[in-house]
This record gives C-alpha cells, structure tokens and sequence, in this order.
C-alpha cells in the first residue's frame, strides 16, 4: 500500500515505568506489508508495551515511532487508529449491550461520529454494507443478532478481530488472541489471521510456540525490553540466544512432552 | 434484531402515550381533579428535562454527573438577569437562559470529562458548589439568598393585542411543546452515529478509543448537549416561577434529578419522564400525610437499582417486548423440533 516507507519503525525506542524499563531501546522494522509477524518472549519482555506504545496508549519515555513514515510518537490512541493501525486487547472486551452487527457497525462509523449529530445511524448504506462484508468475511452471520455480551469466550475474540477491521487497518496488532480457546477455535482463528495477514501486515503476541512457528512469517524475540533476535522461524529456532533466552539452562524441568514433538525448540510457554 | 425492533415499537407506543397524555393534560385534568395539578404536570415536564440532562449522561455516555443543576441554575439565571437587567424581552431572554447553561457546560466540561467514575461524580459536584457560592455572593447581579425576581414580558404583542405565559394554557404548552421538542431531538440525536458512539463510549471506551473514536471530545459533545437540556430546562423553570434563585443550582437538586433518571429508567429516551412523574406525584401526594416520605422514594431507588437496572420504561419495554418474541419463538422452534425428529 506504501511506497518505500516500512510499514512501522521505532527508532531507539524507551519506555520507564520509575526506575524500570520496559522498553529499552528497541529498533523494530517492519519493512514490508502483507506478512504476519510474531513476536515472542518471556513474560515481562515487553511485548505488550510494545503495542500500547505503538497503539498511543502510553506516550514512550524517549525514542520514535514511524508508521508507514508518519511520526505517530505523540499521537492518541483513535488519531492512530484512524490511520490505520488496528489492535486487539489480551483481555478481550467489546461492546456488550450491542449486538454482534452493532458492534462492528459503530466500528465502521468511527469517522462519522463528530460529524453525524441528526442522520440515522442505519442510513449510512457504505459503512452497513462493510459490517456485514466484515460479517461474512469472519463467519459471524450465525450470532449476527445476538447480544455480544451473550457470547462465548471464543466468539467475543472473533467479535474484537471483526471490529478492529472495521476501520481498515493497514496494519493489525493482535496481542495473544487465540489466548483462553478452545482447539477448535483457536484453528478457525488462526487460519483467519493467516488469510488476513495475506492483505494486510499483521503483528502478533502469542505464547502458543507451535502457532507462532506454524504461521509466522517472520519472529521478533524480545527479553527484558529489548530484541534478542529477528529472523524467519527457523532462524529463531536454530538461535542459541533464544534458546537460553527461554530455557534458561535446566532443559529437562522445562520440557513440555507436549509440545517436543511439534515445536522445534521446545519452549516452554508459560515462562 | 427482532426484539430490537420490538423495543423501538414499544418505545414509540409509550412516547405516544405519554405525549398524548401531557397534550390533553390541561383539559382532562381539571375534569378529574383539582385544576392546580396541570401545573404540576408542566413541573415534572420541566423536571424531566434535567433528569433527561443527567440520563443522556449516566445512560448514555457512561458517566454520572451530579451535577446537572448547576447548568439548570445557570439558564435560570441567565432569563432572569435577561429581563430585569438587560431588558430582554421574552424569546432573547430564553435564549440567553439556554445559551448561559450551555456555554457554562461547555467551560466547565473541557475539564469535568478529562476525569471518568467517581473522578467526574465529584469535580461535577465541586463545579457546582463553586458557582452555588459565588451566585451566593454576587447580590447585586443574582439577589443573593432571596433570589431574582422579574416581571414576564410578553410572548408577542399585536397592537393592544399580546400573548404570554400569564394566560395559564399558553404558558402550559409553551412547556409543553419546548419539552416535547427537545425529548424529539434528543431522540434524533441518539439514533445519528454520533448518539452510537456515545452508547461505544458507554460500553467500553478503551475499546471505543483503540476503534478510532475521539473519545474526549465525543464526552465533551455529550456534556454540552447535556448542559443544553439543563439550561433549557432551566430557563423554562425562570419563566414559569418569574424567578431564579441560586438554591436550584445545589447538588442536591442535582442528586435529585439523578434519582429521577435511575427510577424512570438511565439509557432509555422516555425513563426520565417516568421517573420525575412518579417521584413528583409521589412528593406531591405523600409529603403531606407523611414527613419521612423520602423513605418511601429511598426504598424504591434501591428496589430499582437491584430488580430493574433501566428503570420503570426499561422494565416495561423489556417486558412488553419479550412477549411477542416469546410467541413467535415457540412457533418458529416447532416446525423445527419435527424436521429433527424425522
């Protein structure tokens, strides 16, 4: 969709919570649109300070943020949002007392809210047409009418990726969705990541390892707020750093019989 | 969806049979009973519209202001310094009533919305203690304690010909018709996708915010909005009492119009109309047999809050919708059952 500018950058990017820092100093590139990113590590790497500072939902202690070449660093969170960069929460909230179709109809109206005082909202034929596309597009026709506060745990994370679509992202921030799932959901959701990641850049969190190295293109490690390494899957896999990153040293505690057979190096996801 | 529909129907049903009711209240009410109870029902017309004010808030936009009355004593104000020291005449003094609640909406809100929960319950608070006590000081502008009285100037005049609110039905409708205009527009305005945002905000503002809506200056829309039906409210109250005093900006008319709101039903058009009704029948009625009445309307506050969240209209619209989609859902599941069956 861009030209030449990376779809996101952060440039020497810090973030202090007091004497701590959760972020520091990281160089993220995204350089291409249309791939699906991980980004892996143990708890307290700062995964999700990443996207709240990428989102504009904490202001970064020092450092930069480029999305596709606009500086966003001091923008709000919705200014971000209707540029383009859409997000999902690890707990996962919607609207509740909204119907399913509500709920991503208000999302597509997003930018008609400070300028539409008088018209029906349901008269607006553009933004109905795209809820219900969105609507096919993610399977929900079935709970359609139904009152998102009545969902399962799986629904209202399929309701929450349908809305961050409904503002057209260029790029998709998707913090452990499949995180709570049943089997059977979390392969309907990951094989709609996958499509999704196909048209536009998705960037996600997720502690599942046999996911992220099933369908990740590329992986971002990070520990204790910044990047241990970047590279495809099977760089990461065959990198020692990672490995002592997320095995520490006493290998056998740590496996998982699980998940030996699939994931290549036997992370242990609970970190 | 279905029952949606149904509760926009009943919705209307009810509106209709409040609007209708209030439309003949001048001349079915004094067949029934003591003529002075038309003038209470322009009261709780009036009334409702500052509970609207704090419905369109609390049920709306997910916050909960107490207080609303500052902008109902503002716009009180605002007609009553109109006509006794400016000289207004009738329609530019109402304007200016509505326009002051406005703007001190607007003033006081850019900072009030910054705050959410309890935050913004006291900051509305303290704003309207603050002007409680300066409109307190200020004798010679708004008369103190005593308060402001003026003389009403006339709607129009035609020659030796002129109508205004001394003739008791003019005033009535008068009322009447700018209440029932601004419930009609509130209605508009909550059905448009700014009204949809504020229910978003509502529900989740986090979520709101990330899906690219201004969330501050969507609660600050709905704060002026809110300040515009306290001050018309207000305004409406100067003309009719030909007075205003600084004791109608307390928070405890403000908590008062709360009340009002939670019992007729925050998040529906019409609960506040309800709500004020009853509980000013009630005060009318009961206060005189039986000093603790209030106990009465605590008891009812309580028993709605824990049985029926959205109040008297939300009660009664749920349950008069659930009936129809009840019956039809039986219908629909049978055919169905068979082809299972077989």
């Amino acid at each position: 969709m861009s030209g030449s500018a990376p779809v996101l950058e952060t440039r020497a990017l810090v973030k202090r919570f007091g004497g701590l820092a959760a972020i520091d100093g990281v160089d993220f590139h995204l350089p291409e649109a249309g791939r699906l990113h991980a980004v892996i590590g143990p708890n307290g790497a700062g995964k999700t300070t990443l996207f709240n500072l990428v989102s504009g939902r904490l202001r970064p202690t020092s450092g930069t943020i480029l999305f596709r070449g606009e500086d966003i660093t001091k923008m709000k969170p919705y200014s971000i949002a209707r540029r383009g960069v859409a997000r999902t929460l690890q707990i996962k909230s919607v609207f509740n007392a909204l119907t399913v179709f509500e709920n991503i109809l208000t999302a597509t109206q997003a930018h008609l809210a400070t300028r539409h005082f008088f018209r029906p909202a349901t008269s607006f034929h553009e933004t109905t047409e795209k809820a219900e596309q969105i609507i096919e597009e993610l399977g929900l026709q079935e709970i359609a009418k139904h009152t998102a506060g009545t969902l399962s745990y799986g629904d209202v994370a399929m309701l929450e990726l349908a809305i961050a679509l409904a503002a057209e992202p260029s790029l998709l921030l998707l913090d452990e969705p499949i995180c709570g799932m049943s089997p059977a959901e979390t392969q309907r959701t990951v094989a709609k990541i996958v499509d999704l990641s196909k048209r536009l850049s998705v960037i996600l969190i997720e502690h599942d390892m046999e996911v992220v190295f099933d369908v990740a293109d590329d992986i971002t490690v990070m520990a204790v707020g910044q990047i241990l390494a970047q590279g495809t899957p099977r760089q990461i896999a065959d990198d020692p750093r990672v490995r002592e990153a997320y095995l520490g040293h006493d290998e056998d505690d740590d496996w998982d019989d699980e998940n030996i057979a699939s994931v290549p190096i036997g992370a242990d996801v609970n970190g | 969806m279905m029952s949606i529909n149904m509760q926009k129907i009943v919705t209307l049903g009810l509106g209709g049979l409040i609007f209708l009711f209030f439309a003949a209240a001048p001349v079915l009410l004094p067949l029934v009973t003591n003529p002075f109870w038309v003038s209470i029902a322009a009261e709780i017309l009036i009334w409702s519209l500052l509970a609207a004010s704090v419905n369109l808030l609390l049920g709306y936009t997910g916050l909960l202001s107490f207080g609303q009355a500052l902008y109902f004593g503002v716009g009180m104000y605002g007609v009553a310094i109109g006509v006794s020291k400016f000289g207004l005449g009738f329609w530019p003094a109402f304007g200016l009533g509505i326009f002051a609640g406005t703007t001190m909406a607007a003033i006081t809100g850019t900072l009030a919305v910054r705050l959410t929960w309890h935050y913004f319950a006291i900051i509305t608070v303290v704003f309207s203690l603050i002007f409680y006590f300066i409109a307190l000081t200020l004798k010679s502008l708004t008369g103190g304690d005593d308060g402001l009285a003026f003389s009403l100037p006339p709607m129009m005049t035609w020659g030796d010909w002129q109508i205004g609110l001394t003739d008791p039905n003019v005033q009535y409708y008068f009322v009447f018709f700018v209440v029932a205009a601004c419930f009609l527009l509130m209605g508009v305005v909550l059905r448009s996708p700014f009204g949809r945002a504020l229910v978003a905000i509502r529900e989740n503002a986090d979520r709101a915010e990330l899906v690219g809506f201004n969330v501050y200056l969507l609660r600050l829309t709905s704060f002026i909005f809110a300040g515009f039906l306290a001050g018309t409210a207000g305004a409406l109250f100067a003309l009719f009492g030909r007075y205003a005093s600084a004791s109608y900006m307390f928070y405890h008319v403000s908590g008062e119009a709360v009340v009002w709101a939670i019992v007729g039903g925050a998040g529906t058009l019409l609960g506040p109309i309800i709500g004020t009704g009853l509980l000013i029948l009630i005060r009318e009625e009961l206060s005189l047999y039986w000093d603790h009445y209030l106990l009465l309307v605590g008891a009812i506050v309580i028993l709605t809050v824990r049985f029926a969240p959205r109040g008297i209209a939300g009660f009664v619209i749920d349950l008069v919708a659930k009936l129809p989609a009840e019956h039809r859902r039986k219908s629909e599941n049978r055919p169905k059952k068979r082809e299972a069956a077989e």
